[in-house]
Formats: structure tokens, sequence, C-alpha cells
């Protein structure tokens, strides 16, 4: 039996978002066996970016009520994700609750600033970051 | 952060490159001739994890469905988030 499922965007969002029942029920079991440990679910950063841009862009629910969530999600145990570190994400999903800018930008602005490299961008809301910018 | 460097820039920097493991989210590769593995250092994954399964179990009970009533089932939800996408991103470029 395999034991380690990629998870995408839509069992995310039904699981948290009990607005479909039955696929809701699907979900919800697949995660209750990583809570009970039988299971090893693995999201990338892009599923979480996806989730984050459905359930504000499309469903309208305020950042606050789901970032608490997902965050919670990411820290059990047999949560894994792709090629980044919990502690990182973490960090980036408060830095994406407590500031007016996308979360992709987050992302960017924080590889940024740790390696201390600008970012060149046409982008306006860069602007009103710390985020130093590339002069083009 | 991952970092690929040669096992002699590796030499001359190991107390640099372990003080920036320790301390940060950075992970070396270092690659060794016509090695095919190359080695990998990095600081061990930090410890989230609840101490126990039913923590965890807990957890999971709690969060599902709790986005709950604050709007209704999309079957397009991918199309519709296309869109607004491209609005958005020509509003912002424009």
């Amino acid at each position: 039996m395999i034991n380690n499922v990629v998870i995408d965007t839509n069992i995310l969002i039904r699981y948290l978002h009990k607005d479909n029942l039955a696929m809701h029920k699907k979900a919800k079991r697949l995660f209750i066996s990583i809570g009970k440990r039988e299971l090893v679910g693995y999201l990338t950063i892009l599923t979480i970016h996806e989730t984050i841009y459905i359930l504000k862009n499309v469903y309208h629910i305020d950042k606050k009520l789901f970032i608490e969530k997902i965050k919670q999600i990411i820290r059990l145990k047999n949560i894994e994700i792709f090629n980044y570190p919990k502690a990182t994400l973490e960090t980036l999903l408060e830095k994406y609750e407590s500031m007016n800018v996308d979360f992709p930008d987050i992302v960017n602005m924080n590889h940024a600033i740790e390696n201390n490299m600008c970012v060149a961008t046409f982008d306006k809301d860069y602007k009103n970051t710390k985020t130093k910018l590339y002069s083009l | 952060m991952q970092i690929t460097i040669n096992a002699t820039q590796a030499r001359k920097n190991f107390f640099n490159l372990l003080e920036q493991v320790a301390n940060t989210d950075t992970t070396f590769i270092i690659s060794k001739g016509k090695r095919k593995s190359p080695i990998i250092i990095t600081r061990p994954k930090k410890v989230y994890e609840h101490e126990k399964p039913t923590d965890d179990l807990k957890i999971v009970m709690d969060i599902a469905g709790s986005l709950e009533g604050n709007s209704e089932y999309k079957a397009n939800e991918d199309e519709i988030a296309k869109e607004i996408f491209i609005k958005d991103y020509l509003k912002k470029h424009d």
C-alpha cells in the first residue's frame, strides 16, 4: 500500500471548506489518516499558493480565517513540504497575513532579503515594502 | 535556499558554511569530481510536530470544515481563479 500522497489544491480546499459535503468527507478521511500517522501527505509551495489564491479571490474568505488553519496543517507531523523548510513557510504565511501583498511577492521578497539581493519587477506593490529594488 | 558548491570551495569556507547552515535555512550541496551523488549539508528539521498522534488527530478534526458557511461551492473555481488572475495581473502591471 502506498503511504505517501501528494495533496492537490482542491483536496486542501474541500477539507477546510465544507461547501461540497461528498468531497469534504473524502478529503477529511484522507486528513484523518494523516492525523493518525497512517499516511504522509506532501504539499508543494505551489499548492499552498493556489489554495490561498482560491480561498481569498474566488471564495472571498478573509485571510485571517484561513492562514492559521494552513499553519496548523503544515505543523502536522505527517505533512511534508517539498523542498521547503516548514519554518520558512510558516514565516512567509505570517508575513502574508500581516502585509497587504500577494503571497508570491512575499516569497520573492523573502528570498531577496535572505540572500541580500534585490528584486527586478514592474509590480507597484513592492514599492511599499522594505525590499531593495533593481533599477530598471 | 540551496547553494551548490564544489568540495574545494566547501573546504576553504568550511566554518562559514557551518555557521550559515546552523543559523539559516540554507542547504549546501557539495559536488566532488565525478561522484554521482552530491553531499548535502543541512540543518535538521525544526521539531514542530506535536508529541502524540492524538494531538494531530484532534487538530485534523478541529480544522475540518472550519471555513464552512463562508461561501458556496463553485465547481469551476479553477476557471474563476484564472480569470481573476488575468484581470489582477493586468491591473497590477498596467
